[in-house]
C-alpha cells in the first residue's frame, strides 16, 4: 500500500506539472475569428487559379456610437490567390499575426464565374473536410465577384458576412430565394435525379440619402458606389447546381415556385388579383406532396397536392363585406399564382436542362431500379411531364379588417 | 484475494452493459462508410445477432455459477487447455483495451485537442482509469446508472433539436446494394458495437448471486434477464443514433468520419443553444473512461485468477501502465488505426465473443450427451495474495514502468521518435502485436 501510495502521489504531480498547460488552449486574442469567405476564379495576373478572400471580425468593444470602439474598424480583410484553398488561408499567416480560426464563420460566397466554370466541388472538399468548419455554414453565390460582396455596407451589423448569411436566414419570410449551408448542398449535389439550390446575393447600388447619418442607422466601412451612393447587398432568385457546377439562376418567382414543389416553402406573400380586386394573402403554413408516376410508355404525370395556410394581408377593389363567396375567390385566384409559379420554373429549368424539382430523386428514392431504367432519358421525360395541380389554400384570418376601408373623397383626388 | 465489501446488483450490471456498449458506437463511422443511408436498415439484424451472440455467454454463467471466466474456461476444457485459453483471452482484451484508447486518443487529437500530444490525452485517461479500476468492480458498476441517464438524455434531446436537419426522406432509398455488402455491414456491425460483453463474465462472480451461493442456497438468478435489458436498452438507443444520423446526413453518412459528432455539431437554436459537440465529447471521454477502467479491472482479476494469485485490483497498476505503452505503439497512425477497425477487428471478435462461447456451449452440451456433468457451482476463491503474487506483481510493474519510461522519453526527449537503440525492441513489440492485430 505503501508503494501504491508513492506511485499514486508520483502520477499525480506528474500530471499536473506536465499535463496542466492546455496545449490547446485558445486565447481570443490570438485568434482570427473567421466571419466570411469568399472564392472567385483568379482572371488577374497574380499566380494560381483561385482567388479567395477572408474577413475577420475584430474583436472591439460594439456598444456605443462615438468613442473610442466606434473608431476601430470592426472587421479586417485578407486574400491572395492560389492553386488551393487550404494553401492560400494559410498564406494569411504572412499578413496576419493571428491565427484563421474557422469555427465561427457564417458564409461562404462563391463567385458565379468559378462556380459556372469550374464547378465548386473542389473547393467545398476543403470546407467538408476541415475539422473546425461546421456544416452549418451557409453558402451564396455572388453575381460577379464574390469579394465585392463582402466589402458592401451594412445596415445593421458591423461585419459584412454576419449581416448576410442574416439576410440569407431571413428569407424564409418570403421564400423568394433559398438558405442552403453545407450539409444541404453535399445532400442535393450528391444526390442521384438532384439539383441543389444555393442563394444569389448581389451589389445593388443605391443612391446617395442626404439623411442618412440622421436617420441613425450605423454602418460599417464600405465601397463606394461611382455615384458616390452606397453599395449594398440584396440577396435575391436562385442558383441552380447540378452536381458541383452552376448550370443557370432562377429568379425570385421562379425561385418560389421550385420551392413549393420541394416542400421548401415556409412563409410567404402571394398576390392575386380577380375582377378588378387586388389582394396580397399571407403564407404561414406549407406543406407539399408530390407523387411521380411513370406509365408504360415512359411517360411521366407528377400529382402535387399543396396544402397552403394563409391570412390575408391586403385587399383593394371591393367594395363590401369579406364573404364566402370573395374568400373563394381569393382562393382560386392565389392557387394561379402559385400554378403559374411552379409552371415558370419548369419552363426555366427546361432551359437549363436540369430537374429544379427533384423529381427525379423521388423516383430513385422511391423505386431505385425504375430509376436506373430511366435515368438516362430523364432529361426528356422530364419536358414532357404533365402536372396534376391540387392546391389547397385555407384562408384562416382575415386580418382585422372585414372589408376594404372606404376612404371618402378618394374619386376627387383622381 | 481483496475482500469484496459490497456485491453488483443486477441493476448495476444492466446499466454497465448499457454503458460498456455504448462506449463503442461513439466511434463509429465503419457501419455507414459500407451502407450509407440504409445503414438504419442494417444496424437492426445485427442488434438481433448480437442479443443471439449473449445467450451463450448467459448459458455458460448458469452453468458455472460462482465462477468467473478462466474458471469456466477450465471447468469445461480441462486444467490446462482452460488456462491456456484464459491466457488468450488475457491477451485478446488487452489488444481490446489498447485499441480502445487509441482510438479514443486518435478522435479527441484529431477534433477536439489537436495541439496536445497524445501521450498526454492518453496519460490523463488512463490516470483516471487507474484510480477507479482500483477501487474494485462494484464501484464501478456502481457508477454506471448516473453514465447511462447522461446518455439516454443527450440521445433523445438531440433529436428536437436537430429538427431542421431531420428528413426522413433521407432514409430512402433502401435496397440498393448488394447482398454481400449488407451481410458485410451486419457482421461488422455485430462486432461493433453489440458484441463485446464476454470481458462480463469477469464480473459476474461479483454479482448479488453469489451471496447467495455462499449462504449455501441457490435459486434462479436474474442476471442473464439484467444482461439482456441492459443489452436491449443499449441496442436501442443505438439504433436510434443511427436513425437520427441517417436522416441527417442521407447518402452523405458514407463519407462522414465521426458522423455523430458532426450531427451535434449542427444543432443550433436561435443561436443560442449551440455548441453542444461538448456535451458529445464529454459522453464520450465519461462511456470510454468507464469501458477501459471496466476492462482494466477485469484485466488485472483475470490474470490474477488464472496465474492463481489472488487479488482482483493488484494488477490494474501495471495493466494500466501496460495498456499507455502499447495504445501509444499500437497504430502508426490514425488511418491505420481506422483501418484495422474496419478490416481486422470484427474478424477477431467473431473469434473471441461469438464463435469461442459458442464453442463452449457446444462441448457442454457434448460433455452432458456423454454423461459428464459441465454444470459447476462452485465454493469462491479464497486465493490469498502471497509470496508468488508479490513477485508477479512486482514483475509487471517493473517492466511496464521500464517501457513506459522509455516510451515517455521518446515523446518528450527524443521529439516523438523511437531512437536507435530502442528500434528492435519497438520492432518486436510491434510484431507481437501485429499477431493480434492483423
Amino acid at each position: 500500500m505503501k508503494w501504491k501510495r508513492i506511485i499514486l502521489i508520483a502520477l499525480s504531480v506528474i500530471s499536473t506539472t506536465f499535463f496542466a498547460g492546455c496545449w490547446d488552449q485558445r486565447e481570443f486574442s490570438d485568434l482570427a475569428v473567421v466571419m466570411g469567405i469568399t472564392v472567385d476564379l483568379n482572371d488577374g495576373d497574380s499566380e494560381g487559379t483561385l482567388s479567395v478572400g477572408v474577413q475577420v471580425a475584430n474583436p472591439v468593444p460594439y456598444s456605443g456610437s462615438s468613442g473610442e470602439g466606434a473608431s476601430k474598424e470592426s472587421y479586417s480583410e485578407f486574400s491572395d490567390t492560389g492553386n488551393n484553398i487550404f494553401e492560400i488561408l494559410r498564406s494569411v499567416t504572412h499578413v496576419s499575426s493571428r491565427r484563421l480560426y474557422n469555427s465561427h464563420n457564417q458564409i461562404v460566397v462563391f463567385g458565379s464565374q468559378l462556380a459556372r466554370q469550374e464547378g465548386i466541388g473542389g473547393e467545398m472538399d476543403f470546407f467538408l473536410r476541415d475539422n473546425e468548419m461546421r456544416y452549418s455554414v451557409l453558402l451564396a453565390v455572388s453575381e460577379g465577384k464574390a469579394a465585392e460582396i463582402l466589402a458592401a455596407d451594412t445596415n445593421y451589423e458591423h461585419v459584412p458576412a454576419k449581416e448576410l448569411a442574416e439576410l440569407i436566414r431571413n428569407q424564409a419570410t418570403n421564400s423568394g430565394s433559398v438558405e442552403c449551408n453545407l450539409l444541404d448542398f453535399v445532400r442535393d449535389a450528391t444526390a442521384e435525379g438532384s439539383t441543389c439550390l444555393v442563394p444569389v446575393v448581389r451589389i445593388k447600388e443605391e443612391p446617395a440619402s442626404a439623411g442618412g447619418e440622421e436617420s441613425g442607422e450605423k454602418s460599417s466601412k464600405g465601397a463606394k458606389g461611382e455615384e458616390g451612393g452606397e453599395k449594398k447587398f440584396e440577396v435575391n432568385g436562385s442558383a441552380v447546381f447540378k452536381g458541383d457546377v452552376m448550370v443557370g439562376q432562377l429568379d425570385e418567382r421562379e425561385t418560389r415556385g421550385a420551392l413549393w414543389v420541394r416542400d421548401k416553402v415556409d412563409r410567404g406573400i402571394i398576390e392575386a388579383s380577380f375582377d378588378d380586386v387586388d389582394t396580397e394573402i399571407e403564407v404561414f403554413e406549407c406543406k407539399t406532396f408530390t407523387s411521380v408516376n411513370i406509365d408504360d410508355n415512359g411517360k411521366v404525370s407528377v400529382d402535387i397536392r399543396c396544402e397552403i395556410y394563409a391570412n390575408i394581408a391586403g385587399l383593394s377593389g371591393y367594395e363590401g363585406l369579406l364573404d364566402n363567396e370573395l374568400t373563394k375567390k381569393i382562393r382560386s385566384a392565389a392557387s394561379d399564382t402559385v400554378k403559374e409559379e411552379i409552371l415558370s420554373a419548369w419552363e426555366k429549368s427546361k432551359e437549363m436542362e436540369c430537374d429544379v424539382f427533384c423529381l427525379g430523386n423521388k423516383v430513385y428514392k422511391k423505386t431505385p431500379v425504375l430509376w436506373e431504367k430511366y435515368q438516362q432519358s430523364w432529361q426528356e421525360m422530364y419536358n414532357e411531364i404533365a402536372f396534376d395541380f391540387n392546391i389547397d389554400i385555407n384562408i384562416e384570418d382575415v386580418g382585422d379588417l372585414t372589408g376594404e376601408v372606404q376612404w371618402k373623397g378618394v374619386d376627387d383626388k383622381k | 484475494m481483496t475482500k469484496q465489501s459490497r456485491l453488483i446488483t443486477d441493476k448495476q450490471l444492466m446499466f454497465s452493459v448499457f454503458c460498456f456498449l455504448q462506449a463503442s458506437p461513439l466511434f463509429q463511422s465503419l457501419l455507414f462508410s459500407y451502407t450509407a443511408q440504409e445503414s438504419w436498415l442494417a444496424i437492426i439484424p445485427a442488434a438481433v445477432g448480437g442479443l443471439l451472440g449473449l445467450l451463450p455467454i448467459i448459458y455458460l454463467y448458469n452453468k458455472n455459477r460462482g465462477r468467473e471466466l478462466s474458471g469456466i474456461l477450465r471447468n469445461i476444457l480441462g486444467q490446462k487447455a482452460g488456462t491456456v485459453f484464459a491466457y488468450i483471452y488475457l491477451l485478446y482484451f488487452f489488444i481490446r483495451v489498447c485499441a480502445t484508447v487509441s482510438r479514443f486518443s486518435g478522435f479527441l487529437s484529431t477534433n477536439m485537442l489537436p495541439q496536445t500530444p497524445i501521450i498526454v490525452i492518453t496519460g490523463i485517461l488512463m490516470i483516471s482509469c487507474l484510480m477507479s479500476a482500483s477501487r474494485g468492480g462494484e464501484n464501478l458498476c456502481g457508477m454506471a446508472f448516473l453514465f447511462a441517464a447522461m446518455l439516454l438524455f443527450y440521445v433523445i434531446i438531440s433529436v428536437p433539436l436537430l429538427t431542421e436537419s431531420l428528413e426522413i426522406n433521407n432514409l430512402l432509398p433502401v435496397f440498393t446494394l448488394n447482398k454481400g455488402t449488407y451481410t458485410k455491414a451486419v457482421v461488422t456491425a455485430i462486432a461493433e458495437p453489440f458484441a463485446n460483453l464476454m470481458i462480463f463474465l469477469e464480473l459476474f462472480d461479483e454479482n448479488e448471486s453469489r451471496e447467495e451461493l455462499t449462504q449455501g442456497y441457490y435459486k434462479k438468478s436474474k442476471l442473464g434477464k439484467a444482461l439482456v435489458l441492459g443489452y436491449m436498452l443499449s441496442a436501442g438507443l443505438i439504433i436510434f443514433a443511427v436513425f437520427r444520423d441517417n436522416a441527417v446526413f442521407g447518402e452523405f453518412s458514407k463519407n462522414v468520419t465521426a458522423i455523430s459528432f458532426q450531427a451535434a455539431r449542427l444543432i443550433s437554436v436561435g443561436e443560442v443553444l449551440s455548441r453542444l459537440e461538448l456535451i458529445y465529447a464529454i459522453l464520450f471521454v465519461t462511456t470510454v473512461f468507464f469501458r477501459v477502467s471496466l476492462s482494466l479491472y477485469c484485466l488485472s482479476k483475470l490474470l490474477a485468477n488464472t496465474a492463481e494469485r489472488g487479488g482482483s485490483t493488484r494488477f490494474v497498476l501495471p495493466f494500466g501502465m501496460l495498456v499507455w505503452c502499447v495504445s501509444l505503439v499500437l497504430f502508426s497512425s490514425n488511418s491505420e488505426m481506422k483501418e484495422w477497425s474496419y478490416v481486422s477487428m470484427p474478424f477477431y471478435v467473431w473469434i473471441f465473443e461469438l464463435l469461442i462461447p459458442l464453442g463452449l456451449v457446444l462441448i457442454c452440451a457434448v460433455k452432458g450427451l456423454m454423461g459428464r456433468n459441465c454444470n459447476a457451482t462452485e465454493h469462491l476463491s479464497k486465493l490469498k495474495f502471497n509470496k508468488d503474487g508479490k513477485v508477479l506483481y512486482y514483475g509487471t510493474l517493473i517492466v511496464s514502468g521500464v517501457l513506459l519510461t522509455v516510451i515517455f522519453f521518446c515523446f518528450f526527449v527524443f521529439n516523438y521518435q523511437i531512437p536507435g537503440p530502442l528500434a528492435p525492441a519497438k520492432w518486436l513489440a510491434e510484431k507481437v502485436v501485429q499477431l493480434f492485430v492483423r
